[in-house]
């Protein structure tokens, strides 16, 4: 208990630490684009297969539940709202913590145990400004992207089963698409995506930086990073929802 | 020149350093020697700013170090070179890169004044030609000596050894004193070098102490230390 407490006092003073660092414009971009690099690329194909197939698997479920109501037509609405308020967000942050989450957590524990941490901080060089910040900065810049990438894969997932399966006319899916998705409806899911960038990126980078105990250690605190990031998405998104639904309404 | 007075550190309770005096005059190469878990890496990482003390002072060239805050802590460590034990290499960058970066951190030279640099120190540690390989193609002894050159290439006026010989066959291990010895003469290093190897450590140190339990229990050069009559130094000094 005592530990989770000096941990969490830590956790809040390296993101107090890593504010300061970008207040002052003491941002690394060279870094931070190698980071978008990484965190995107290595995420991109899973989010893309994960998309397609959770499109493809609403429509389906969409194609029974709406057919029982006889109300098929708005298997493209499913789809889409489905999608873009509530799956796609929540989908790639998983993937993303479990990709490109633990990539950033292993690295920097690696870097932990073997002292290149405290070699960075003996060079002069405070390896919160070196490592950290352009880390969680990348995760700002990558998630957005790959959520919209998932919602317009998750889509085409949807269209194909509708239009081969379900029988909905092509050009009427697109029609209804369009129309369904409003900018309160992209925007409902787009914020949630920055709660779960920065929840990510600090997790996994404090996590990393505290790990100590050799390559067990490295083990050990990249699950664990993995393991909180999933909790800390899934309940934050709860709350996330909750206010969006509160200021936007449902209308 | 280094002034440790006094210093005290606990960890959980249990004291690792237990008021250690000690002065190093600028210039000087000294070993610590003593067997593992001593708290050798411990005096080693306050020189470096990397612990606090519980108690006592440590001066660097004048400056009580306990007094620096975290930024002027990061400037202070300008003047220090410090050799990890396994390296701690940037296993992401290549060697030239690892050596480079003290250089592209701290100095206002151009990459062409870098590269000048940066092969002059690779050939002082023997590695010149191997800039381009990365850490992991490296072995024990070449990590070390790269790390080594990392170390020395800001102008460091402090070089902190932490265990150099560890790790390598004997004449690794030789080569590797001798070298720390020679550029540390050459760059007019203050050197602090920690050891349970006796032999290489008195053939790299002009002086050495022994540490017991935290506390320093024979200091001086090698004929003093063998007409030591403390028992553990006696005992130390014979495997
Ligand atoms: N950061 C730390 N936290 C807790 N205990 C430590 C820490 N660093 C060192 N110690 C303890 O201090 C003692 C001395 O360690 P060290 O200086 O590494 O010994 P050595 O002489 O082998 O280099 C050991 O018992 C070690 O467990
Ligand atoms: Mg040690």
């Amino acid at each position: 208990m005592k530990d989770t407490i000096i941990g969490l006092g830590k956790a809040v003073c390296l993101l107090g630490d890593v504010l300061k660092y970008i207040v002052r414009g003491r941002v690394r971009w060279d870094e931070v684009f190698k980071q978008v690099y990484e965190q995107g690329v290595g995420s991109l194909i899973i989010v893309t297969l994960a998309s397609a197939a959770s499109g493809a698997v609403l429509a389906m479920q969409g194609q029974v539940m709406m057919g029982r109501f006889g109300a098929k037509e708005f298997i493209a609405q499913l789809v889409a709202l489905s999608l873009v308020r509530e799956m796609s967000p929540v989908f790639t942050a998983l993937v993303f913590s479990g990709k490109a989450g633990a990539g950033m957590a292993a690295e920097l524990a690696t870097m932990s145990v073997n002292n290149q941490l405290q070699a960075t901080r003996v060079m002069g060089v405070d390896p919160v400004e070196f490592f950290v910040v352009p880390r969680m900065l990348a995760c700002f810049l990558v998630l957005p992207v790959l959520v919209v990438v998932s919602e317009l894969v998750g889509i085409l997932g949807g269209y194909f089963i509708a239009v081969t399966q379900a029988g909905i006319p092509s050009s009427y899916y697109y029609y209804q698409t369009v129309h369904a998705i409003g900018y309160s409806d992209f925007f409902c899911g787009f914020i949630k995506i920055f709660v779960f960038a920065l929840l990510i990126g600090w997790v996994c980078c404090y996590k990393g930086i505290s790990t100590t105990g050799g390559s067990l250690g490295v083990g050990r605190f990249t699950t664990a990073a993995v393991a909180l990031c999933y909790v800390l998405v899934i309940v934050s998104n709860t709350f996330v929802t909750k206010m969006v639904l509160t200021f936007w309404g449902n209308g | 020149m280094i002034r440790i007075s006094g210093l005290v550190k606990m960890f959980n309770g249990v004291s690792v350093i237990e008021g250690m005096d000690l002065t190093i005059p600028t210039g000087e190469i000294l070993a610590v020697m003593g067997p593992s878990g001593t708290g050798k890496t411990v005096l080693l990482q306050h020189l470096a700013g990397l612990l606090t003390p519980d108690a006592g002072t440590i001066e660097i060239d004048g400056q009580d170090i306990g007094a620096l805050n975290d930024t002027e802590l990061l400037l202070f460590r300008h003047r220090i070179g410090y050799l990890f034990q396994e390296g701690a290499l940037f296993d992401f960058m290549t060697v030239e890169e690892n050596v480079a970066f003290p250089l592209k951190e701290h100095t206002r030279l151009n990459p062409t004044e870098i590269q000048t640099k940066v092969n002059e120190f690779l050939e002082l540690v023997d590695m010149a030609g191997q800039g381009d390989k990365y850490p992991s193609e490296l072995s024990g002894g070449m990590k070390k000596r790269v790390a080594l050159a990392r170390a020395m290439v800001g102008d460091a006026k402090v070089l902190l050894c932490d265990e150099p010989t560890s790790g390598l066959d004997p004449m690794r291990s030789r080569d590797i004193s001798e070298l720390i010895r020679r550029l540390s003469k050459k760059l007019g290093c203050t050197t602090v070098l920690t050891t349970h190897d006796v032999i290489n450590a008195l053939r790299t140190a002009d002086r050495a102490v022994v540490l017991n339990e935290g506390r320093i229990v024979a200091d001086g050069d090698e004929a003093l230390l063998r007409s030591s009559v403390n028992v553990f130094v006696k005992e130390f000094l014979r495997v």
